[in-house]
């Protein structure tokens, strides 16, 4: 169990914060994104293993998406004023994510309109993510949106573990502790920020692991809306009268609203999973 | 009439010492089980079933090398007697049973081994990956009971390393890397 917690939770953290850091001196920005890919991978071949360039099981390709990630957030890099660029790599890491997870519930669940229907609706999710995570960061101080979002990541790692799978809850955990190591780099370096190609890495990752909980675990349908929409709860929080008190009220206030969200993501799915009073051998 | 009765005695034996013609039976799954034998903290041997069992046999004792059987079992329909453990077997954790629903057995060969044993080499597939194996099959028996109708009944148990087919989460200390099926299957001739 420590060597577990030791693998998956401090080498992402410590390949992600040294990368972040390092890459600082020779290609400012570079490192954030790559770095946070290179991390996440790190958690998941530490977990189960290099799963090989196109493994059949879908729970394994999430290592490739957080470098897919990592590309998308490079054109993000180059182009960084530019909106089209970043939203049409955006497009394309959702269409990626979705073909890459979902080809099984595609073949075997779901039919007819309804592909298309699920597909345009995930799609849109996705983007609305990546949206709020874009949002969630702009008026703060560079380390806050990576605070904010290890606390999701936290809640999201607990969702994913009472639906019946510690190898997501832990892959999460990776993800978190990513995300940790960037704000702490960002509380060395200021400039080092999310929005310097991160973000697609979190999106692809954090919504593959919540798609893969959905549908290939029991992660209820309301747990998996909710970890979506946490970040634009946080976000709205910053708003209104809230946005002329001092930064640490907006910050706890944020905090607050995220973990409300998150928690309840947390609450559905461990009551969708709770274990039945007719179980004798309830707790193994 | 004596002529009759020789032609008819010569057809008889005739038709005796020809082989009988392969059998197909299909699995019944009531009395059919897969069960799964494996390690837990290295500390015991940890045992489930698999309750949803199908498929189908053809068999002719008199030429085994033209047997085959294909089995097919529910991943999803996995039986530790505890609710929660089901669940995580099922899960992306191990069988990730919503994405690979079925485990399956297609077998290329039967050789006759020893009296009532059979050598089978066969197509393994778990969680989407497909491994030759080759396993060692007892035939238990036939039989023609009444309303049961013409029955036959094989056992086996092999033991394959999970790894090799992608059920990588989890160390060996924690659950073994080796698992050992038990399938014992009843055919019912169709």
């Amino acid at each position: 169990m420590l060597q577990t917690a030791l693998l998956a939770i401090f080498v992402p953290a410590i390949l992600t914060g040294v990368l972040a850091l390092v890459a600082q001196r020779f290609a400012p920005k570079l490192g954030v994104g790559l770095g946070m890919a290179l991390g996440f991978a790190a958690g998941q071949i530490a977990l189960v293993g290099w799963p090989g360039l196109m493994p059949v099981d879908a729970t394994y390709r999430l290592l490739h998406l957080a470098i897919l990630g990592a590309l998308a957030g490079l054109v993000e890099v180059l182009w960084p004023d530019k909106t089209g660029p970043r939203w049409a790599a955006r497009a394309v890491l959702a269409a990626l994510v979705l073909g890459l997870l979902l080809r099984s519930v595609m073949e075997h669940t779901w039919e007819g309109g309804e592909i298309a229907l699920n597909l345009a609706v995930l799609f849109a999710a996705f983007l609305g993510l990546a949206a709020f995570i874009d949002a969630l960061e702009r008026p703060t101080k560079s380390f806050e949106a990576p605070f904010l979002l290890v606390l999701l990541g936290s809640a999201a790692a607990g969702a994913l573990v009472l639906a019946h799978s510690a190898f997501l809850g832990q892959l999460m955990g990776s993800l978190t502790a990513t995300l940790g190591a960037l704000g702490v780099a960002a509380l060395i370096r200021p400039e080092i920020r999310l929005r310097d190609g991160a973000v697609p890495v979190f999106a692809a990752v954090f919504a593959g692991l919540v798609l893969c909980s959905h549908y290939y675990a029991t992660l209820p349908l309301v747990s998996a809306v909710l970890l979506v929409l946490a970040p634009l709860a946080a976000w709205l929080g910053g708003l209104g009268v809230m946005a002329q008190r001092p930064a640490w009220q907006i910050l706890v206030v944020r905090s607050l609203l995220l973990l409300l969200v998150a928690g309840l993501a947390v609450y559905f799915s461990y009551s969708a999973n709770a274990v039945s009073a007719s179980d004798p051998y309830a707790g193994y | 009439m004596r002529r009759i009765q020789i032609f008819a005695i010569a057809v008889l034996l005739i038709v005796t010492a020809l082989p009988a013609a392969a059998e197909t039976y299909e699995v019944d799954a009531v009395h059919s089980g897969v069960h799964f034998r494996v390690s837990h903290l290295s500390a015991s041997m940890f045992q489930g079933r698999f309750n949803d069992v199908s498929g189908s046999l053809t068999f002719d004792e008199n030429a085994p090398e033209k047997a085959s059987i294909n089995l097919e079992v529910k991943a999803g329909s996995v039986d530790t007697r505890n609710e929660q453990l089901d669940g995580h077997i099922e899960s992306p954790d191990f069988l990730n049973a919503k994405q690979f629903p079925v485990i399956t057995f297609k077998s290329k060969s039967f050789k006759k081994k020893g009296d009532n044993t059979y050598e089978v080499t066969g197509d393994f597939t778990l969680r989407g990956k497909t491994k030759e194996v080759t396993v060692e099959a007892e035939h238990i028996g036939s039989s023609n009971m009444g309303q049961f109708g013409p029955r036959i009944g094989f056992s086996t148990s092999f033991t394959i390393n999970r790894r090799d087919f992608d059920v990588n989460y989890g160390t060996n200390e924690a659950v073994g890397d080796e698992i050992t099926l038990i399938v014992d299957i009843e055919g019912a001739k169709k």
